[in-house]
């Protein structure tokens, strides 16, 4: 009987690891260029992280590579000298404010040595270790970091690295990096490989509108933490053990990512939650929490789950096990943040669901993982192939998991007021930040030579947003479906241009949209449709002499035997069309006739304007431009209709509601008389 | 003298001059139109012939609010118009303005206007005590304007003494107060102890302005009631009086304010009701907004009918136990 327990228990053992194994020889989703093994210990009293890496790197180019390049991010907190900190100043003053001396951070990399075949003896290359500053010369910026190597790396070979490092982690709630009171949110905190591609080293500096760009692969890390912290990260934790030094480690794996993120707190609330739907595989939801955010939980939760739905069947199947939500601690300035399967909520109490807080962020963040994560687009050079789409994203889901959006405001900075009876679709509040950022920059600018970060954001987030949207009402809502899930599932773990996407829109719709794209990427002009003027007048009798039928006849312009009453009138309606945008896109034009006719033109919207004439016998009773609000980047809704009968009551309506909150507004300062 | 007597005659008085509620009513309606013509032209102007107009009779649109935004951002008063401010967002919105400060910080032309109107009711707040404290207690222009001009010169200066109360209350008290708070922010573990602790010094700074408020409506009383003429010393004196019988004044203030607040739920409750989408209903609904401020109006003349009251009746209380002890030694002499 033992025997035979002991055989049961054997097989068991070799069906788990037979399972496991097949997990894990699971083809690769992605190139696994980049594969980092870590082991990191962080000491909370100083705030620093020490470890070692291990970096496996492949050389997936055709060209001998005699050099590498690293991110040092957390140098741009460094001093006050740092790229990060001078743009800062310049572009979003107010924001990353002089920073104490215990506030500043850094990554120090103490040695770096190639570890090559078994018995021998790795090479030391720390002494070939230089900082460089490939998009400004700033010599103070320490955030590039180059490696001459002693000996060229061939094309598809690889080479491993041994990499002792320190990190101190910023404080103040420096940039997304940070910690507050026993709360850790580590972030871009190793020495992380650049990314070789298309034939150069796209490593750029870490800048003020900037983000992040690395390639894809493994990582297993062990992170050694005081025992009562509570610990999340990337990945998937394997295991866990208690040390004898009061410490525990932590192992996280994950396969396929471009970045390893993690959190530890002994504040954290953790629950889990699983994600599960007819067809998309099952995730697991891990939140962590903020011990006075509990009211938040199921909110927190039900928005992840939104995301993987919604994201999951618009785009394609989350690829990971588990994905992890982190309510960030109060002042951390690490909210609102993606990483691959982890992210950054925000939220603050007395904060009702029609706020959309947490949700908006919950859903924006989460979403990142396809748009950012599973998508690894460049966002240094392409911000908006992220954000833009993102948002665009996000919109939707926010849309049908929820509703429209409400205006609200907080009586004494604390209570919320919700306006229930003002509400406007998601997208619209896109709408309001671009109008006066319209012409500024360009979307295909690089991150950080926006004009300032009001136009980073902007151009990146919501101009990127509406001009997927007028895409998606163009293509329509099948064809753009099409067009995103082809793109997503062709260009997954891997680094897209705007050409690629722009590829895949020609390819699925069979239509050249360069024009589109040229104007709306690339260009910075506004777009503007307006009804420029509309008549409808009873046609002109005619009067006078008229050739009819070979002879001159005489036209006294009365009708024989009708009177004025029995004539039927005939309108003669005509309506101009104006392009005062500079872009160019066709656009729907809707004519309405008092008796219900409606008639809907087509114009090319190339030239500057187009008359459109009609004999009737009605008069026309409205015209409108793009009557269905498909043009989300037309920066002037008002204009774009005209109706013959205006009406004095919205404008009586609003005035006298102004007028009331103005005549409350001096009765309550009679209080000083 | 109790706070519901001074309260019951102090509301009988106003009910008696309903003529003074309907004029302070009608210059509240033409101040406020100084700038409304202005806005109507401007939201003609905006919404023009279009088809925004239709949505905007039916409720609101964000495009049109975007570019309505856009073109006038940066033209003064107009930046106001919001959905934030409609209804009871006006007295949130106002509430918050009172408790911050924030007026101070409206354009140019509000604060003009608002000046305007203050130093309007400081000639009034004259003529409606003198009404209140006359033996007629009746309603006249000539009279109402009369006892107007006669204080007028006082009253001015009591507003000057009170706006230097109101300096300190809102840029020494208030702003160190906000200094707290920020501080308690960058030190909290969670957003709620700076939140519950702003809201403690709002509560703190709407008492200490309530205070300041009541005590200059009693230096005006003392004034009218015993034609005072150094406002300094009719101050000192109506901090004395304040305290003095605290739980009197004080109840009936916050009193009379929760009336106030009846009058705004109310108004809240029923505006939304009145969808606004034909003259009929605008009109309705302009008639509804100025009977709330009918009710605004009567509210502040309740408070200082009522505190003329309850003046004059702890004041007699006063002078009937001296009464009575002087009476003491003739009745030992007996």
């Amino acid at each position: 009987m033992f025997r035979r327990a002991i055989t049961g228990l054997i097989a068991f053992l070799l069906v788990s690891v037979g399972a496991f194994s097949c997990l894990l020889a699971q083809e690769p989703l992605s190139k696994r260029i980049a594969n980092y093994t870590m082991d990191v210990r962080l000491d909370p009293e100083t705030k620093v992280i020490n470890g070692k890496e291990i970096l496996t790197w492949l050389n997936d180019s055709d060209v001998e590579i005699t050099e590498l390049y690293f991110h040092l991010y957390l140098n741009a907190f460094k001093n006050n000298m740092s790229t990060l900190i001078t743009e800062a100043r310049r572009t979003r003053p107010g924001r990353i404010t002089r920073m104490k001396k215990e506030d500043l951070s850094y990554i120090d990399v103490e040695s770096i040595k190639i570890i090559g075949e078994e018995g021998v003896e790795p090479v030391n290359i720390t002494p070939a270790m230089e900082y460089v500053q490939p998009d400004d010369g700033n010599p103070y910026d320490q955030t590039v970091m180059k490696v001459t190597l002693p000996q060229p790396l061939p094309p598809q070979q690889t080479i491993k690295l041994d990499i002792s490092f320190a990190s101190k982690i910023p404080g103040g709630g420096a940039r997304r990096t940070g910690y507050r009171k026993g709360y850790f949110y580590v972030a871009q905190w190793f020495p992380k490989i650049g990314v070789f591609f298309e034939g150069n080293w796209n490593c750029h500096q870490y800048h003020a509108s900037s983000e992040f760009f690395a390639d894809y692969g493994v990582y297993d890390v062990n992170l050694t933490v005081p025992s009562n912290y509570i610990v999340g990260a990337t990945g998937v934790s394997r295991n866990k053990s208690d040390n004898e030094d009061g410490t525990t480690t932590y192992n996280y794996y994950q396969e396929d990512v471009h970045d390893f993120v993690w959190t530890a707190s002994p504040h954290f609330l953790v629950y889990e939650d699983k994600f599960t739907h007819e067809y998309l595989p099952e995730v697991k939801v891990i939140l962590l929490l903020q011990p006075y955010h509990k009211m938040f939980k199921d909110r927190y939760i039900e928005a992840t789950k939104n995301a993987l739905r919604y994201y999951g069947e618009w785009y394609g199947a989350y690829p990971y096990p588990q994905v992890t939500c982190v309510d960030p601690a109060y002042r951390s300035g690490s909210g609102g943040m993606e990483y691959p399967t982890m992210f950054t909520g925000g939220a603050t109490w007395l904060t009702p669901i029609e706020f959309r807080s947490p949700e908006g962020v919950t859903v924006h963040e989460a979403g990142h993982g396809w748009w950012y994560g599973i998508i690894g687009n460049n966002e240094f050079e392409d911000a908006w192939m992220d954000e833009g789409f993102n948002s665009y994203s996000d919109d939707r889901v926010l849309e049908k998991a929820y509703g429209p959006r409400y205006y609200s405001r907080r009586f004494l900075d604390i209570f919320p007021i919700v306006f229930k009876r003002f509400s406007y679709r998601p997208n619209w509040g896109t709408i309001g930040r671009y109008r006066p950022f319209a012409e500024l920059d360009n979307m295909a600018r690089v991150a950080w030579e926006f004009m300032n970060g009001t136009s980073y954001g902007i151009n990146s987030y919501n101009k990127g947003a509406l001009m997927l949207w007028t895409l998606e009402n163009y293509l329509g809502p099948e064809l753009s479906d099409k067009v995103f899930k082809t793109y997503f599932q062709r260009w997954k773990f891997r680094h897209p241009r705007p050409q690629d996407f722009f590829d895949v829109v020609q390819e699925v719709t069979g239509k050249d949209m360069s024009w589109f794209f040229d104007q709306t990427v690339f260009g910075s002009n506004e777009l503007d449709y307006a009804i420029e003027s509309i008549s409808s007048k009873p046609l002109t009798e005619k009067e006078g002499w008229f050739e009819e039928n070979g002879e001159r006849v005489y036209i006294s312009g009365k009708e024989e035997g009708k009177t004025e009453e029995e004539k039927e009138v005939i309108y003669q309606t005509e309506v101009i069309v104006r392009r005062l945008g500079e872009v160019v896109f066709p656009v729907e034009v809707l004519m309405t006739f008092e008796n219900g006719e409606k008639v809907k033109k087509v114009w090319d919207g190339k030239y500057r304007w187009v008359r459109y004439t009609f004999r009737k016998p009605t008069r026309l009773e409205s015209a409108e431009v793009d009557p269905d609000y498909k043009i989300f980047l037309d920066v002037n809704y008002t204009n774009n209709s005209k109706t013959m009968n205006p009406r004095k009551l919205p404008t009586y309506k609003w005035a006298s509601r102004w007028m009331f909150w103005l005549q409350h507004l001096l009765e309550m300062c009679t209080f000083f008389s | 003298m109790g706070i519901f007597k001074a309260l019951g005659s102090g509301i009988k008085r106003v009910n008696k001059n309903k003529k003074m509620w309907f004029f302070l009513l009608v210059v509240n309606i033409l101040v406020a139109l100084v700038l409304t013509f202005p806005l109507y032209s401007v939201l003609k102007t905006s919404i023009g012939d279009s088809l925004m107009g239709e949505r905007l009779i039916k409720g609101f649109d964000y495009r049109w609010y975007d570019d309505f935004q856009y073109r006038f951002q940066d033209s003064d008063f107009i930046s106001y118009l919001s959905p934030t401010i409609v209804g009871s967002g006006a007295f949130f919105s106002n509430v918050d303005s009172l408790w911050m400060g924030r007026f101070l910080h409206y354009s140019p032309t509000i604060v003009i206007l608002i000046t305007v109107y203050v130093l309007l009711n400081v000639l009034f707040a004259g003529g409606i005590l003198g009404v209140f404290h006359s033996p007629e207690e009746k309603f006249t222009i000539k009279r109402f304007f009369s006892f107007g001009g006669t204080y007028f010169n006082r009253f001015f200066r009591l507003f000057i003494i009170s706006g230097i109360f109101y300096y300190i209350l809102y840029f020494l008290v208030g702003a160190n107060l906000s200094k707290i708070v920020n501080r308690l922010g960058e030190t909290a573990f969670s957003e709620r102890v700076p939140m519950v602790v702003g809201l403690i010094f709002a509560v703190v700074m709407f008492f200490l302005l309530f205070l300041v408020n009541m005590i200059f409506d009693y230096a005006k009383i003392r004034t009218v009631v015993g034609n005072g003429r150094s406002m300094l010393k009719e101050t000192g004196k109506a901090i004395g009086f304040v305290f003095k019988d605290f739980g009197k004044t004080m109840g009936l203030y916050y009193f009379i304010g929760l009336l106030g607040i009846v009058f705004m739920v109310i108004y809240g409750v029923v505006e939304p009701l009145i969808s606004q989408t034909t003259l009929l209903l605008i009109l309705l609904a302009f008639v509804w907004q100025q009977i709330y401020m009918l009710g605004r109006i009567w509210v502040r003349l309740t408070f200082f009918s009522s505190q003329l009251n309850l003046f004059m009746g702890l004041q007699a209380e006063k002078k009937v136990p001296e009464t009575a002890a002087s009476a003491t030694p003739s009745l030992a002499q007996g």
